[in-house]
Formats: C-alpha cells, structure tokens, sequence
C-alpha cells in the first residue's frame, strides 16, 4: 500500500485552485478614494504616484505624506458542497462568517522639485494589492475517529483550516514633467510580493488502491492540511499622461505594469488518516496506517512565478464652479494573466510519523482562470471654505473570478459597488485628509454544477461580504 | 475638526472589537451508548450482545421512540456504531431538531453461517429450531429487554437495516405492522424473485452465479465450526445461510438426500453425534431452482409479504422505506424496484430511491454500491420514519 501511493499524492495537492479572489485595493490616497478613485484626470496631489505619475508635475513643495487605512471586509460563507465534513448530511455549518480581521494599509510618499527643467521627483512606498481571510470551514466527518474508543486522541488540527494573506508593497520612483498643457510622468521600482494560503485538499484512498471504493463514504477523503507561504521580488512602474484641455477640463490616462514576479517559500502538508479500531482489526498489517489515527506531514520548498495584472484607465475631470470639482475614471484591468500558476516543490516529501516516506511531491498547477475587468468611479470635492473641502465618490467594479474557481480564501463575491465620502482640511502645511468607504453588502451564489467533486476548483454556496474602511492622511508640506 | 480627528481610532477600533459567531448551526449534545446482553428464548441463540443508545439528556420518565438497526451478513450488533458512528448520526440528527429523542438499539443477527436474515430456523416437522429462531428473538426477547428495561413508547418503534438487515427490517415490518410503525431497508434481497432474473452484462441469474462461484470453490460444504466460506466466496456464502434461515433441516444424517442439495453441516450438541444440522438449498441437481426455492418465495419473501399481509400495512399506515446503490455490488437494485413497483401498483405512499451519486461525490470515482452512501442514505432513512 505504501508503494503504490507514490505518484498520487501531486494530483491532490493544489490541485484546487488558488481559490484568491481579486484582490485589488481601492487605492492609495485619502483625498482619491474619498472621490471613489476618480483621480486619473485630477491627481494633483502625493498620491499621483499611484494614480498618475503625471501628475507628480503639480507638486511644487517639498512634501511627506504618511497615509493609513483601517479595511474591514467581513465575510460569510453558506456552503453547498454536500461532502461530508463541510455541509453534507450531518453539517455543523449552515453559515460561516470569516474571522473578523482589520488590515491596516500604510503608504508613504516623499516629494521633492526637481530643479532641473521644472521637474518632480517622488519616492513612494504604497501598498496596491492585498488583504486575505480565514475560516474554520471543515470538520472531520461522524464517524472519522471513533469516538467511542477513549484510549485514543484525536491529533491536533488546524480551527481556521481555510486561509490567505496576500500583500503586494510597491517601492517607487516616480517622476513628472510639465510640457504647456500636457503632463507626462514614469514611476518604476521594486515589488515585494508576500503570500500565505491554506486550504484542505482531499486524498481519496480508492485513487491508490480501487478496492477501497467499498469503503463506508466517511472514510473515502482523507483530508490534507495544505499550507504554502512564499516572498518574491519583482519590478512595476507606471506611465502616465493628463492633459489641460482648458481651465476647467482635463483629461488623464495611465496603466499600471509588472514584470514577472519570482516567489519562493515553503510547502507544509499533514494528511490525516481516520481511526477504527474495528476496521483496523479486518484489514492487513501493511494497510493498518489507514485506521490507526496517525498522521503523514511533509514540508518543503517551493517556487513559483506570479503574474500580477496590468492595469489601464483614463478619466476626466471638470471644474463646474470656483469650488465643485467632479470626476470620472474608467479603468480595465487584465486579470486574465492570472490564468494558472505552475509550483515547482523542492524536498517535500509526505511522511508517515517523519519515518516512512509515502510521497515525493514535485510540481503542481494552480488554477485562476480569472477574467478582465472593467471599474468605473466618479466622485466630486466641494470647497466649503477656502482651506476645508468635502468630498463624495463612487464606484462600480466587477469581480475577476469566475464561479469555477470560486472559494473564500479572499472575498470577492461579485460585483461591487462602493460608496466614498471625505473631508479635507488645511492648516498652514500640514493637510489632512479623511475618508470612509463602504462597499455595499453582495451576495453571489455559485450553484453546485453536476460535476461538482471534492477536486473541483470552486467550492459551492453563497458569498457574501461588505467592507468598511476609514483612511487618513497627514501632509506636511515644507 | 478635532472631535472629527479623535472619533477616527475610536471608530476603528469599534471594528475591531466587533464580535462576529464565526459558525452558526446546530450545537452537538451528546448521547450515550453501551454493550448491553439480551437473552433469547430459544436456547440455540443464548444470550447474545448487543449495541444501546441513548439519547442526550436521556429522561426514565420520559417515552421515547425506539429504532433498530439490523446489521448486514457476516457483520455483528458493532457495525452500526463501529463503522458508521450511528451515536455520532443519532447525535447530530437529534440535536439539529431532524429528529426526536430516541432509544436506538443494534442487535447482533449473527449465528454460525454468518447471518441469520432475521428469521426462524425451523425444521418443519419437529418444530425444532436449527439455527435460531431471530424472529421471535427480536419480536419478542429484544422488545421485551427494551420494554422491562428502558421507557419505550410502544406505539413509535421503527426497525432499519441494511443488505442482509434491510431484508430483515422489511419483512419484520410488513409481517408485525402493529409493532412497527416504520420500517427502513438499505440495499436489502426483498424480492427473491429477482434471484431468477437474468443479471443485466452478466448473462446469468443469481443462482446460476452462486451454482458457478460454488463450482470454482470445489463445491466445498463448509461446516459450521468454519462458519461461512467467507467474504472471498460471498455468493455461495450467502446461500448457505439464507437455506440455514429458510429451509434449514435437522435429522439423522442418512436422512440427509444429498444428491438432492439436503446439506448436513454439523452434529447438534447433545444428540451425540446421531443429529446434524443442515440446510436445504433450493436447487435441484441440474441446476435449476425447485419446491424449496417456492417455499422461500410463499414464506420469506418481502415481496409476496406485502401482498398478502397488505390489509394490515395500510390499516396500520407502515411507513416503508426502500433504498438501493444503482451499482449493487449483489445485484439487488432490482429487488428494491420491484418493491417499490409494487407498492405504487396498490398506490401506497412510501419512500424510494435508488441512489446513483451524492452531491460532490460523483458515481465515476465512489460507485454507488451496496453500503457506499450508507452515512448518507441513513440521514434520509431517520428523516422520513422519524422526522419532525
């Protein structure tokens, strides 16, 4: 038994998808995601570093900006899987609601004029990717370990056995010009790539030997604590151009690029065998690993390339009166890159106690299958007085992940709309910006297709999910 | 603007301190399950063991309905909790408010050919019992240790079993309607008529499949010291203990036709040696079935039992409910059809199912066989007898 489980294990490893829902941030900047991120065709203040490097033109001070937003998606889960251990026929789960997590996304940017041939230069650290989840979703199925046998111990097991953590911190230089009317500013630099994904995976014992088909159905699916986290390097940079076209109307476009992103990280596993002492007593002794309770764990290296999305957007802004500013932004970002991910595994081998080696794991494909998405956002700032401004945006953006690859690990149910508001105030030099965003509550239900498995890439159910996020920015101009 | 300043840490920390029930569904009260020993009249069976539940919060004031799970041939009063966790199910399906309270007890059905079918090993005319009388063993010994013991409502006691204890379930509810007021078989031989019906890709019926495994097995005789062939020669197996059960024989052994399939299988303690017990299979030496086969048909079968005792099912309003894997690894989908079709034909309202898959559980990779979905089907089994 043990020798025919070679060669199994790599096709029920990952073989679920990355499950990572899109997890694009609203933006960076207080003042911008107060006017829903319409800020392509204004970016006139720090945060054209993210925005629209042309606009860099516009900052004639020396500046730091310190920026930090408080976002706090909260998610629920109603699965429909109908395997046991999550909502067969004896679920604990009707519902489940994700951890509740606060994630804190700093930004930081320092500006100063370029004296030369009136140009600007900024150094930026910002954040454009991130967030993550966790979630208690599984239990070992009635009847998985005997309960009745009290001489023995269930083994330890992960509570939150679905999580993610993704975070994406841009280092940048960025510079703008002015020629007349027309801006044009570049941004390049460094990507730091972290990421941390748990899942469970399924080991069916009948893909190793097909005799234990007859197995009860309890006993049919191992599951797999499956666990990869890894760091990687990469470059970005962004283009971008705005143009005057009058006093009152500009008009602006940027795109967003990286180049290929080199992770590398470790893989920990631990596969967990049922125990029945009944069982146990009808079956051979080199079979009786698979009722004694015991567990196999293996860890590893593992390296993989990410692509992460290029994005596009043009927008427009105009000045109605002396003190109303609106704008539009239409952006497209191109998720399809995140197709699928090949892993390569180094040394992780799957032991039974850390003695006998049952698998030797080496590459595996994560599956995305993401789509191209379009955002629109509009948004308007209002001079109240001459030094406090109030602010209110929108946006509408769809969801790249398509229901076939759709599960928790990042909350992404659909097609969203958020609604922005903020104050602005200025004090001599220092400026403060205030925003709060709420993305309005979305459901979206994957239907459970007729060829649904325990190795399909989705997992069934209806999502759910809204987000709070307060943000604030303190400039101080010198 | 400062008070708009200070209510930003406290409005995030009000995020933070949010307190969200991370699962919401049913809490799991625990119930309690013990070995107990129940004797039997008839003195062939003895004192045998068996499985009791109890429920959570188990009240002796209180009456609970009682529910009986039958195991399968060659399995013990263990199965139902050592294989499939029927506390854990119990537990659940009780506490989730899909079920009421109840006494489940398990039984053992298990004699010296692997299984009993629940029924009176009799010997016609001595009256004597061969291989132990499990009918009167459940309707009487087991029910009456429920009922001096435990607080039973006597009006709500359900049987289930599966395979060998689906036949036993059924017959058992349809012949004492008025004890049982639901009964549940899984994947049980309810229509021996079927054992004459060509196997679908196989080209034989099931006798002829048992006569050709018997063949390729020597036509070894198995005595009872050896128990049954075993579990590598199911068919034949099986066949020697459904005669043990249903045309068994006992007498001195040249009283035994053997040309004619009248087995001895072993001395009867305490006759000193002069008596053996043996079975009557229902075959006559060309192959073919003969009046012993009639017998089975006219006094055992769950099919013609329906038929004749129908009166009293449907004054009674037996709940009755049928299941079969669509891939039964002992060809017995189609007894439960032929039930089913039966019970439609006097329009009876009943459940049925052949089960061909389970929702993330595809028929390609878990075929649905004899006890494949059994945790799954048993849900169903609870709801429908005793569901809220």
């Amino acid at each position: 038994m043990q020798r025919s489980i070679k060669n199994v294990l790599p096709v029920v490893i990952l073989v679920t998808s990355l499950n990572a829902g899109g997890f694009a941030l609203s933006g960076v900047g207080a003042r911008a995601l107060s006017m829903g991120g319409a800020f392509r065709a204004i970016a006139n203040d720090w945060s054209a570093v993210y925005w629209n490097p042309a606009g860099v033109s516009y900052l004639t001070e020396t500046q730091i900006a310190l920026n930090g937003i408080a976002v706090g998606p909260r998610s629920s889960f109603e699965p429909n899987t109908g395997i046991l251990g999550y909502d067969g026929p004896y679920s604990l789960r009707e519902k489940v609601n994700s951890v509740p997590q606060n994630f804190y996304i700093p930004a930081f940017v320092y500006v100063t004029p370029f004296e030369i041939a009136e140009s600007r230069v900024a150094i930026s650290f910002t954040v454009p990717f991130g967030l993550g989840s966790k979630w208690d979703l599984y239990d070992f199925p009635i009847g998985y370990y005997n309960t009745t046998d009290t001489s023995f111990h269930i083994p330890e097991y992960e509570k939150h056995d679905w999580q993610s953590n993704l975070s994406i911190y841009n280092m940048y230089l960025s510079y703008g010009k002015a020629f007349g009317p027309l801006m044009v500013g570049i941004s390049g630099g460094v990507t730091l790539t972290n990421i941390m994904l748990r899942k469970v995976n399924f080991l069916d014992p009948a893909t190793i030997d097909p005799s234990l088909t007859s197995l009860p159905i309890q006993y049919r699916l191992f599951p797999i604590d499956t666990k990869i986290e890894g760091t990687g390097w990469g470059l970005g940079g962004n283009i971008g151009v705005l143009w005057n076209l009058s006093d009152k109307l500009k008009m602006g476009a940027s795109a967003r690029l990286y180049s290929k992103i080199n992770i590398e990280g470790t893989a920990d596993l631990v596969l967990y065998f049922p125990y029945n002492d009944y069982l146990l007593s009808q079956v051979p002794p080199e079979a009786q690993f698979i009722f004694n309770g015991s567990t196999a764990s293996g860890s590893g290296g593992l390296k993989t390339t990410l692509n992460l999305p290029m994005n596009f957007g043009a927008g427009l802004s105009y000045k109605l009166t002396e003190t109303l500013l609106l704008a539009l932004d239409v952006d497209w970002t191109r998720w399809f890159t995140m197709d699928r991910l090949g892993v390569d595994f180094q040394n992780l081998v799957l032991k039974i106690g850390g003695m006998i080696p049952l698998d030797t794991l080496k590459t595996d494909t994560l599956n995305f299958l993401w789509n191209n998405t379009y955002r629109v956002s509009i948004g308007a700032e209002y001079a109240l007085f001459p030094n406090l401004f109030l602010r209110a945006g929108a946006y509408w953006d769809q969801s790249p992940v398509p229901a076939t690859t759709t599960t928790v690990l990042i909350p992404d149910p659909g097609e969203k709309y958020s609604i922005n508001l903020g104050i602005g105030y200025i004090m001599k030099n220092v400026e403060l910006n205030l925003n709060y965003e709420y993305l309005l509550p979305v459901s979206h239900e994957v239907e459970r297709g007729e060829s649904y498995s325990y190795k399909s890439d989705y997992l069934p159910g209806k999502y759910s999910m809204f987000i709070n996020a307060l943000g604030l920015n303190v400039n101080f101009k010198f | 603007m400062k008070k708009i300043l200070w209510s930003i840490p406290l409005l995030v920390l009000a995020f933070s301190c949010q307190k969200v029930d991370e699962i919401i569904g049913p809490d799991i009260d625990s119930g309690y399950v013990e070995l107990v020993s129940i004797s039997a009249t008839d003195p062939n069976i003895g004192t045998k063991p068996a499985m009791l539940y109890l429920p959570p919060d188990y009240d002796p004031s209180y009456k609970y309905p009682v529910v009986i799970f039958l195991h399968g041939f060659g399995s013990n009063h263990l199965f139902w909790q050592s294989v499939e966790d029927i506390k854990g199910i119990l537990d659940y399906m009780i506490s989730a408010g899909k079920i009421n309270k109840c006494i489940a007890l398990m039984p053992n059905g298990d004699n010296v050919l692997g299984g009993s079918f629940y029924t009176n090993s009799e010997y016609p005319p001595f009256a004597h019992s061969v291989f132990g009388r499990y009918e009167d063993y459940l309707v009487h010994d087991v029910l009456n240790f429920l009922k001096g013991n435990y607080p039973v409502d006597t009006s709500e006691i359900y049987i289930i079993g599966i395979s060998m204890g689906g036949y036993g379930a059924m017959k058992l509810g349809v012949k004492y309607p008025d004890i049982f007021k639901g009964c549940a078989s899984h994947s049980g031989p309810i229509a021996f008529e079927q054992f004459l019906t060509e196997i679908p890709g196989i080209g034989v019926n099931m006798i002829q499949a048992v006569l050709t495994e018997w063949a390729d097995f020597g036509y070894h005789i198995p005595s009872t010291a050896a128990l049954y062939l075993g579990a590598s020669r199911p068919l034949s197996t099986m066949l020697f203990a459904m005669a043990g059960a249903f045309s068994p024989k006992i007498g001195p052994l040249n009283t035994f036709d053997t040309l004619n399939y009248e087995i001895p299988l072993d001395t009867v303690p305490g006759t000193g040696g002069t008596i053996w017990a043996g079975v009557r299979l229902p075959l006559t030496p060309s192959g073919d079935t003969n009046s012993i086969f009639h017998d089975w048909l006219h006094n055992d079968d769950v099919f013609n039992l329906i038929q004749s005792n129908f009166a009293s099912v449907q004054s009674k309003n037996l709940k009755i409910y049928i299941d079969c894997g669509y891939e039964d690894d002992l060809f017995l989908t189609p007894h439960a059809v032929m039930c089913s079709n039966l019970l439609n034909t006097l329009n009876y309202t009943h459940y049925f199912k052949v089960f061909t898959d389970a929702p993330g559980y595809p028929a390609e990779d878990f075929p649905p066989g004899h006890v494949t979905h059994l945790q799954l089907r048993v849900s169903e089994s609870l709801k429908y007898l005793l569901g809220r």
